[in-house]
């Protein structure tokens, strides 16, 4: 595959990536460092994606892979983020209420092992038990059990960061 | 909530984009923020080293040692320098395998490995250098004294070293397991 090819494919699956980056790291710093890592790694073992699966699962492995393996610099963690762009009007309640329950899942996932948090990501992103296997190395009865309790886990925190 | 609440959430997860140039970017090690990092580190230590090696024999009374001496002396900073160098070759591949637990195997396999190397390397570089400077001086009470201060200081260096590669295999081992049981335990 050469160089433009692959970087089509990887400007049209780069939602899988960002989305790694958010569940893996805490600073925009560290989420850039983690995103250009999982591109680079992505570069180095296309030759060996033989097309057995979907290019966007196997972007997924990949990225999930180095996220976990990756070596992270201990940053301090209460880092003031910035949003790019300030909006012109506020946002209407319905938007904040929508826009607060995105960040309470985002916040209830990270609150997950690392091992948990792949797994999931996979479920929301709607990959069947069968596929969530093969890119984690276990069988699919396995997968059904781990999703169970971590649906579980996550409406526990979810109910706990409600009353808090 | 129910899974499907969830699902619509995190399918609407804001995200940034990326253009095509600034993506080809990141496909050389030159920009790569992990490895340049050890790079600028690893440039330091070899010329650092080498300007050693360029003075030592004058500076450090090399002339006034034997050859054999000397010899210990230059393969222990060109091993050092060739193990810092295979780490960095290390450092740029983290996938390997058709999965996520096979991939975590294999790479915990090589961090053990390059544990004891790191060990082993520093352990030769040390008494490698003790040894130099230490040849053929008259072993006087405060000299004794000072050999035995460096080589505490090097124990301590050692067992904080292992100390970290452990954390790093510990993690990752704790990892592994977590996704290989059903229970998600650890």
């Amino acid at each position: 595959m050469n160089e433009d090819q692959f970087l089509q494919i990887v400007s049209v699956h780069q939602g899988i990536i960002h989305k790694v980056c958010r569940l893996y790291r805490d600073t925009p710093t560290d989420r850039e460092d983690l995103f250009q890592e999982i591109v680079f790694q992505l570069w180095r073992s296309i030759d060996d994606f033989r097309g057995q699966s979907k290019t966007s699962t196997f972007i997924y492995r990949i990225a999930l892979n180095t996220a976990i393996a990756a070596f992270r610099n201990n940053r301090k963690k209460n880092v003031i983020s910035y949003v790019d762009q300030v909006p012109e009007m506020p946002p209407a309640n319905e938007d904040c209420a929508l826009a607060d329950c995105k960040d309470r899942l985002m916040a209830a996932i990270k609150m997950l092992d690392e091992g948990d948090r792949a797994i999931i990501a996979l479920v929301l992103d709607e990959y069947s038990y069968r596929e969530i296997g093969d890119i984690i190395g276990i069988t699919e009865n396995n997968v059904g059990v781990k999703v169970s309790r971590i649906k579980n886990k996550i409406r526990l925190l979810l109910t706990n960061s409600h009353e808090n | 909530m129910r899974i499907e609440e969830m699902k619509s959430l995190w399918t609407g997860q804001p995200i940034g984009v990326k253009q095509k140039e600034e993506l080809a970017g990141m496909l050389t090690e030159r920009s790569h923020p992990i490895l340049k990092g050890i790079r600028k580190q690893l440039l330091l230590e070899i010329s650092a080293w080498l300007i050693v090696l360029c003075v030592y024999y004058s500076m450090f009374d090399g002339e006034k040692r034997p050859l054999a001496i000397n010899m210990i002396f230059i393969i222990c900073i060109l091993q050092a320098i060739a193990f810092n160098f295979t780490g960095y070759l290390a450092a740029k591949n983290l996938v390997h395998g058709d999965n996520i637990i096979t991939s975590i195997a294999v790479y915990l396999e090589k961090l053990k490995r390059f544990k004891w190397g790191s060990l082993c390397s520093r352990i030769i570089f040390m008494v490698g250098m003790l040894f130099f400077f230490f040849y053929g001086v008259d072993m006087a009470v405060f000299r004794t004294l000072s050999l035995v201060f460096i080589g505490i200081a090097f124990v301590f260096q050692l067992w904080l070293l292992q100390r970290q590669w452990s954390q790093r295999i510990k993690n990752l081992v704790a990892l592994k397991s977590e996704l290989m049981n059903a229970n998600g335990e650890r």
